[in-house]
């Protein structure tokens, strides 16, 4: 969902919260505080309806924030300092629960999903148009009374009338000169126009008394500004046309109103002649329902029912005592704070303080529940997104080589067990993405290795870069790209859908179904190990470049035809797969002192066995994972400690580990160039020599892989910016390598 | 052109009868006191202002004054006023008018001398 519209119904949400505390008092102290106070402090509720403000911003700002962190809201400062390692925001989880049943991924029924998903993201436009209709809608009804109005207007010619009129207007204040017509067509005596005001009568004909009444009536209206205040109502409503509790709060404004008016003009003539204003109310009431005038006007009345509650009022009107004044200033300072202190995520507070969850420590080789259940990130670019899994148990942000830190701003925020996750950068002339060694403009957002009920992107120009995550992945971008590289995919289910930009996905295997829509743009679908259990269908996609192994028909099924891989798009496609017996991740466990701990348990053959690929897609293999019995296999065999090692975890975890893939996967793959771990590809084919070095010699990238097929050369110019690639002559490799190693 | 009300019509013969070219307000206002018939400024804004409307004024705004200059002259207002009561009255009739005017004793003798050099003056021509 849109961030704007999430404010949006928190700012409505927390209103109604105001308009509902104050439509419960009123009942208490209608008759015992000032109708004017109860008039006005319903600006407040309306400053809160459409006004945005962040609690952070105003004077409650501190404590709010305050407790907002300890129910674990964080807002992360846009302001960040130069260097990358400082500028790392921690988003601690200060409460954690560890599921003790192990959650299997929650499988997705698409099309109930798909349609909510689909209004969801038009339903800001939806709220936009019935609020755009209604406001037009309002401003016809009040051009066509104008119009009535002006119909058979006639000025008051008399200068005594007029004389009057405007003594009585001086005695109020105002010095403005005020148009005073009659028409006849109108029941009562009502005040419009806002730049030309004009006070209309029904007729001029009636007593000294009565008229100067009336008069008086509608000049205070006017004093007060209550058409303006009658607009931003009707705005109000208008915005938030959804909300019932703005139309409770609509018609009691329209009630407090005349009440309130009435005072004044009691207040004005003094408390003894309140009945003889009473009278005049009755005898202006004589014609009533020619027109509508309630609305758009202030009409001096409504209806019956009102005007006998007002004449009680009327009556009863007493100057109200110092103590009641007093009372009415703490009370209007109460609202004033609660309209600020539920602030726009005031729904947030009473959501996340509801689940307390024990503290317990996290082991590295389980999943583990984090207390927010799904993740929702909204983004709008341009800048580059990069999700990374975490053995950590925080989300972590970091913004790496922002061009304009100032300029971005990323909130995050725990609704309903969804953390939300706002992502905004703004770049009026654009701006360079780069996810290599020296990354920029990134937001990397280190993510917790756990089981997620959701996972929802939603991203605008935005550049995203993801890792697998146990979760049903639902991605939606704009005019960006989105590549998906794991070694493997078997965590989460994805759904993408991208407007324009193009997609990439590339990994050992996979083993969960992907669906994907590119609208316009290229699709790449790297195997880097042949597919043991596929279905791919690619019969929508093209026109184009359309690449497949030889032996790929646009359907193609092998073994048990799971997963189910669905990709469409309008562009070129490029699926190709390594076709190499090695296995990409063999470094490491050719690496001797990994071979013996392996030897020893008798792991080795399971390992270089071609079974154990059936091994990782056997769905009994899941079970095993999810078994609880399994950690306890892994400590009969004390092999617990080496999975919770230090080591083992920064091999995994280290930084340059994650660095030296993100590096050159981006900086090449503008060139073809694919890496992964350290075997690099090229067109497909699996490298011999790569190599990488900067005229100047500050930079040489060396990469040698025995099993490769071709040699290939990054060519730089001066200024060490990539111009292309080459394939090197053998003589070429000869030489390096000779000076290299001999 | 259109119909203006008694108070408007009082004020634009202050005006038409002023020998200065431009009226200012307060001139307005002491004649109009003068006249028996003072007013809230106020009052006489809103008048001023409904006379612009009506053009029949125009207002020159120098500094925090304005000057206000007769859009219409007395003589092409009474002509304007005339037809219409003639056509009002009787149905663009003059003879009728004038026969009205002879026989009700309207006019002095004097006036009816006068009128009557008139009308052999316009023959003439």
């Amino acid at each position: 969902m849109n961030a704007t519209l999430k404010i949006f119904l928190s700012m409505s949400f927390s209103g109604a919260l105001l308009i509902l505390v104050l439509l419960f008092g009123k009942r208490f102290l209608k008759d015992k505080i000032s109708r004017q106070w109860q008039y006005y402090i319903w600006i407040i509720v309306i400053l809160r309806l459409l006004i945005p403000f962040e609690p952070s911003i105003n004077f409650m700002g501190k404590y709010y924030q305050a407790i907002v962190n300890s129910f674990s809201e964080q807002q992360i400062s846009s302001r960040q300092p130069e260097n990358i390692s400082d500028s790392a925001v921690y988003f601690d989880q200060s409460e954690k629960k560890t599921d003790d049943r192990l959650e299997h991924s929650l499988p997705l029924d698409s099309p109930i999903q798909k349609i909510t998903l689909f209004l969801i993201k038009k339903i800001q436009v939806i709220w936009l148009i019935i609020a755009a209709a209604l406001l037009i809608r309002k401003i016809t009804i009040y051009q066509s009374f104008m119009r009535y109005i002006n119909a058979g207007l006639t000025p008051v010619s008399d200068m005594k009338i007029l004389d009057q009129f405007f003594i009585t207007a001086k005695k109020v204040g105002i010095k403005k000169p005020i148009e005073l017509c009659v028409n006849p067509l109108v029941s009562s005596p009502l005040l419009v126009g806002f730049f030309h005001p004009c006070i209309v009568l029904p007729s001029t004909n009636v007593s000294q008394k009565d008229f100067s009444y009336i008069i008086l009536h509608e000049l205070i209206h006017y004093k007060r500004k209550d058409l303006l205040y009658k607009w931003l109502t009707q705005v109000t409503i208008c915005l938030h046309w959804f909300n019932p509790a703005v139309h409770f709060m609509s018609r009691e404004i329209t009630r407090a109103c005349e009440f309130s008016c009435d005072e004044a003009v009691v207040e004005k003539i003094g408390y003894v002649n309140a009945k003889d204003y009473g009278e005049t109310l009755l005898d202006a009431m004589a014609a009533v329902g020619k027109y509508k005038e309630s609305f758009g006007a202030v009409a001096l009345n409504k209806n019956k029912r009102l005007l006998k509650e007002r004449l009680g009022a009327i009556v009863n009107f007493k100057k109200k005592s110092r103590a009641i004044r007093a009372l009415t200033g703490v009370l209007t300072l109460c609202i004033i704070f609660g309209a600020s202190f539920v602030g726009v995520y005031a729904a947030d507070i009473t959501d996340s303080s509801s689940g307390k969850l024990p503290k317990t420590k996290i082991s590295s080789s389980q999943y583990v529940d984090v207390d927010f259940s799904g993740i929702l990130i909204n983004g709008e670019g341009p800048v580059g997104v990069s999700l990374v899994r975490t053995s950590e148990s925080k989300v972590r942000f970091e913004y790496q080589n922002m061009d304009h830190p100032e300029n971005c701003s990323v909130n995050t925020n725990v609704i309903d067990d969804i953390m939300q996750i706002t992502i905004k950068n703004t770049a009026p002339n654009g701006l360079s993405v780069s996810f290599g060694k020296e990354p920029k403009n990134i937001i990397c957002i280190y993510i917790p290795n756990a089981v997620y009920k959701t996972f929802d992107i939603v991203l605008d120009q935005i550049i995203l870069h993801t890792q697998d995550f146990n979760a049903p992945v639902y991605v939606t971008s704009n005019q960006a790209g989105f590549s998906l590289i794991d070694q493997e995919i078997s965590r989460g289910v994805y759904n993408i859908d991208i407007i324009s930009g193009p997609l990439y996905i590339e990994a050992d295997t996979i083993l969960k179904d992907i669906t994907a829509t590119v609208k316009n743009g290229p699709i790449d679908l790297y195997f880097n190990k042949e597919p043991k259990n596929l279905y791919l269908d690619t019969t929508d996609c093209g026109p184009g470049y359309v690449n497949r192994p030889e032996d790929w028909s646009a359907i193609y099924c092998v073994g048990n035809k799971t997963p189910r891989l669905i990709l469409s798009n309008y562009g070129p496609i490029n699926i190709e797969v390594k076709r190499s017996d090695d296995k990409n991740c063999d470094f490491d466990l050719n690496d001797e002192d990994w071979d013996d701990d392996w030897d020893d348990e008798d792991w080795d053959d399971d390992w270089d066995d071609e079974d154990w690929d059936d091994d990782w897609d056997d769905e009994d293999w899941d079970d095993d994972w999810d078994d609880e019995d399994w950690d306890d296999d892994w400590d009969d065999e004390d092999w617990d400690d080496d999975w919770d090692d230090e080591d083992w975890d920064d091999d995994w975890d280290d930084e340059d580990w994650d660095d030296d893939w993100d590096d050159d996967e981006e900086d090449y793959t503008v060139y073809g160039i694919i890496c992964n771990g350290k075997s690099y590809y090229y067109q497909g084919k699996l490298v011999n020599v790569f190599l990488d070095h900067k005229p100047d010699s500050s930079f040489y990238k060396l990469g040698v892989n025995p099993k490769g097929t071709i040699s290939i050369k990054i060519n730089r110019n001066r200024d060490g910016e990539i111009t292309g690639v080459s394939y090197m002559t053998e003589k070429e490799v000869k030489e390096l390598l000779d000076d290299k190693f001999w | 052109m259109q119909q203006i009300s008694d108070s408007e019509l009082e004020i634009m013969k202050i005006i038409w009868e002023n020998p200065q070219e431009v009226t200012l307000f307060p001139y307005i206002m002491e004649e109009l006191a003068a006249r028996g018939k003072p007013c809230q400024k106020n009052t006489l804004i809103v008048l001023l202002s409904r006379l612009m409307n009506k053009e029949f004024l125009k207002a020159k705004r120098i500094g925090r004054r304005n000057e206000y200059t007769a859009l219409v002259s007395e003589t092409e207002y009474q002509t304007t006023q005339t037809k219409n009561f003639l056509d009002k009255v009787y149905e663009g009739n003059v003879k009728e008018l004038v026969s009205n005017l002879i026989s009700g004793d309207l006019l002095t003798d004097e006036e009816y001398k006068e009128l009557k050099k008139l009308l052999e003056k316009g023959k003439e021509e």
